[in-house]
């Protein structure tokens, strides 16, 4: 992720920096922990005097770093914590998000779910922030049109999920929704698949999108009969494609996941330097405010709320189809939610 | 940019360690009890103080029952391990900060499970001036750390201490002249955790934000680090163990920005501290500080103060 940063401020110092001056970065690493994040931050704060930070990588490290920037006043753009419990804290002023909250996924998931008319549904998460957060969302998005039967929370470390699987079967939904990554999924697939779960509708998330869910046959044959998804969507060409060309130039490789919102976190940032002419938090805040309504984005359309939450996102829904001997994922949508 | 603010930050967390280490250090270096649970303690201590101060508790409250709280699973959960050997004694301690964690993460009820749980810090009330909360932080961790200190320092030079230093060295040889080892052990990992214990809801308070993610075992790996650099069975060793990883925990970080490194900053931190303590365990086991001699009262003072007494019976 740290490249896109890179490649934004490459691109904006060889055009001739920001007013006048050229961007220097500086980069820490936050080791997705809390108090290390925030000792990086106030390293980065207190002894290289940097008021414009992208940061922090998780919800769990911008609970800690929120209330110390909003103390000192300097400014924090998270391109990937997602949690809706960042929503509404009392630190908010100096915190914003180019990432959609979580809760719009959970809507995205829950309304195609309604879509197809399911009436029983047993959500499978797992047992992490972003799995609790997602499975309280779709909960409460469901609205009582569709029965939630039972939330399973699983450890994403385990091998077996077969106690789990056999509660499903036992509880005979229509619909299962399931929040989980890679390697827990094609776990669960398997066993799914061998339980003869495959006669339900599996809905999943952004987690266990990846051509790294193919490594077990026995997972893709399942995704292909069973399941459709969401994930983040980034536009279809224009901006995201120069993007992508820009990226695989200078770095060989595709963007990974949330490139596309950091770069995005760092163009708004020092555009919003250059339209104030200055680097002052307070004056680039509310220049972000102003800026970030209908921006147009590598990761799409980009509108802030007033606390500084991106206000909608683009959903693709997914599907996995199977091509001669070959399985590949497939966009059935796009999503727009609010 | 106001590096005091930064300095102050680094003393805050070398102090919270520190006491972590002197905990360690009456466990470890003066009782011999290897117990790679420490994690497990601050991490009680750290959710005591962060559900108390949830519920309005004043500061000192909360610290005291962090503190207790610590204290009360380290006495219980001692009770059945200490008649195990020493190594055992290690295996039980490092499952049980993984169960506590783990607990904790599943059960939302508790302390918002996986989400985390804010702590309301303990000054915020009082003040707004960033500089007076700084102040009061340093002014906080320090108190604790020096109260501790003179504590542990008080307690090992005493002849209670004589009998932990007894048991390290031959537990068989304390219990033929009558000491019931188990009572000792006890008392030295109950003390040590109301210590952790205390370190922990510190750590809370200045976070201002906890979840299960950040109690992994990696944390009890540190106090070791700490306690074997520093110099085990020397308190002033566990003090300058704390700051000494400290120090070089945020030094390679600075040292990245002037120096360009062939390796990634965070990641050289990790080998310079695997070196060091390889390097320190073959050439000077004894740590910075070598442990020195007890410092009970001679033999013929301890006369003198009994025969001033009263009672004289």
């Amino acid at each position: 992720m740290a490249k896109a940063v890179e490649l934004a401020v490459e691109e904006v110092n060889d055009a001739g920096g920001v007013n006048g001056r050229q961007v220097k970065l500086y980069q820490e690493d936050d080791a997705t922990d809390p108090a290390t994040c925030l000792t990086a931050i106030k390293k980065l704060v207190e002894l290289n005097d940097v008021k414009l930070i992208i940061g922090s990588m998780t919800s769990g490290a911008s609970m800690t770093c929120g209330p110390y920037v909003a103390e000192r006043k300097v400014l924090l753009v998270s391109p990937s914590a997602t949690s809706p419990e960042l929503t509404g804290q009392p630190w908010r002023d100096y915190y914003f998000r180019t990432c959609p909250s979580d809760t719009f996924q959970g809507k995205v998931m829950a309304k195609i779910a309604l879509d197809e008319g399911l009436k029983k549904a047993v959500i499978l998460a797992m047992d992490n922030p972003y799995g609790t957060g997602l499975a309280k969302v779709i909960e409460s998005a469901l609205g009582g049109e569709a029965e939630v039967l039972t939330v399973i929370k699983y450890d994403p470390a385990k091998k077996d999920y077969l106690t789990e699987l056999t509660q499903i079967k036992n509880l005979n939904p229509d619909g299962v929704f399931h929040i989980g990554f890679n390697d827990d999924g094609r776990v669960i697939y398997q066993q799914a698949l061998n339980l003869g779960l495959d006669k339900m509708r599996w809905i999943g998330c952004d987690g266990v999108y990846g051509t790294g869910m193919f490594a077990t046959k026995a997972a893709a044959e399942f995704m292909a009969k069973a399941m459709v998804g969401t994930r983040p969507a980034s536009p279809e060409g224009g901006k995201y494609e120069e993007f992508r060309q820009a990226y695989l130039a200078k770095f060989n490789t595709e963007p990974e996941v949330f490139c596309d919102t950091i770069y995005d976190a760092t163009k708004l940032i020092l555009d919003a330097c250059a339209k104030t002419g200055t680097d002052d938090p307070a004056k680039v805040r509310e220049a972000l405010l102003s800026l970030g309504r209908d921006y147009e984005g590598v990761s799409g359309r980009l509108t802030f709320d007033g606390q500084g939450d991106r206000i909608s996102g683009v959903y693709e829904l997914w599907a996995v189809v199977k091509k001669g001997e070959e399985y590949a994922f497939e966009r059935v949508r796009l999503i727009e939610a609010e | 940019m106001d590096p005091l603010f930064y300095i102050a930050d680094t003393l805050v967390f070398a102090g919270i360690f520190a006491l972590l280490t002197l905990s360690l250090n009456l466990e470890y270096g003066f009782t011999g009890l290897g117990n790679f649970g420490k994690v497990a303690f601050f991490m009680a201590g750290a959710y005591t103080y962060a559900v108390m101060a949830s519920a309005h508790m004043p500061c000192y409250l909360c610290l005291i029952g962090a503190g207790l709280a610590a204290g009360l699973i380290g006495f219980l959960i001692t009770f059945p391990v200490l008649r195990l050997r020493e190594d055992y004694l290690a295996i039980v301690t490092l499952s049980f900060g993984e169960i506590l964690r783990i607990t904790i993460k599943a059960q939302e009820g508790i302390a918002g499970g996986v989400q985390g749980i804010v702590v309301p810090g303990a000054f915020a009330p009082f003040t707004d001036s960033v500089r007076l909360l700084a102040l009061a932080n340093i002014g906080l961790v320090l108190f604790c750390l020096l109260f501790t200190f003179l504590l542990v320092q008080l307690l090992t030079h005493s002849p209670y201490g004589r009998i932990l230093r007894g048991i390290r060295e031959d537990e068989t040889a304390m219990q033929a002249i009558g000491k019931n080892t188990v009572i000792y052990k006890a008392g030295a990992l109950a003390t040590g955790s109301v210590i952790a214990g205390v370190a922990g809801g510190l750590f809370a308070q200045y976070i201002s934000f906890i979840d299960p993610y950040m109690f992994l075992p990696l944390v009890t790996f540190f106090v070791w680090i700490m306690l074997i650099l520093g110099g085990p069975g020397n308190n002033w060793g566990a003090l300058l163990g704390g700051l000494t990883v400290e120090l070089i925990n945020r030094g390679t970080r600075i040292a990245k920005d002037y120096l360009s490194l062939p390796v990634d900053p965070n990641n050289l931190q990790f080998i310079l501290f695997g070196m060091l303590i390889i390097l320190f365990l073959l050439y000077r086991p004894q740590g910075l500080l070598p442990e020195g001699p007890v410092k009970t009262a001679a033999r013929k003072e301890v006369l003198r103060w009994r025969s001033s007494l009263p009672t004289g019976s």
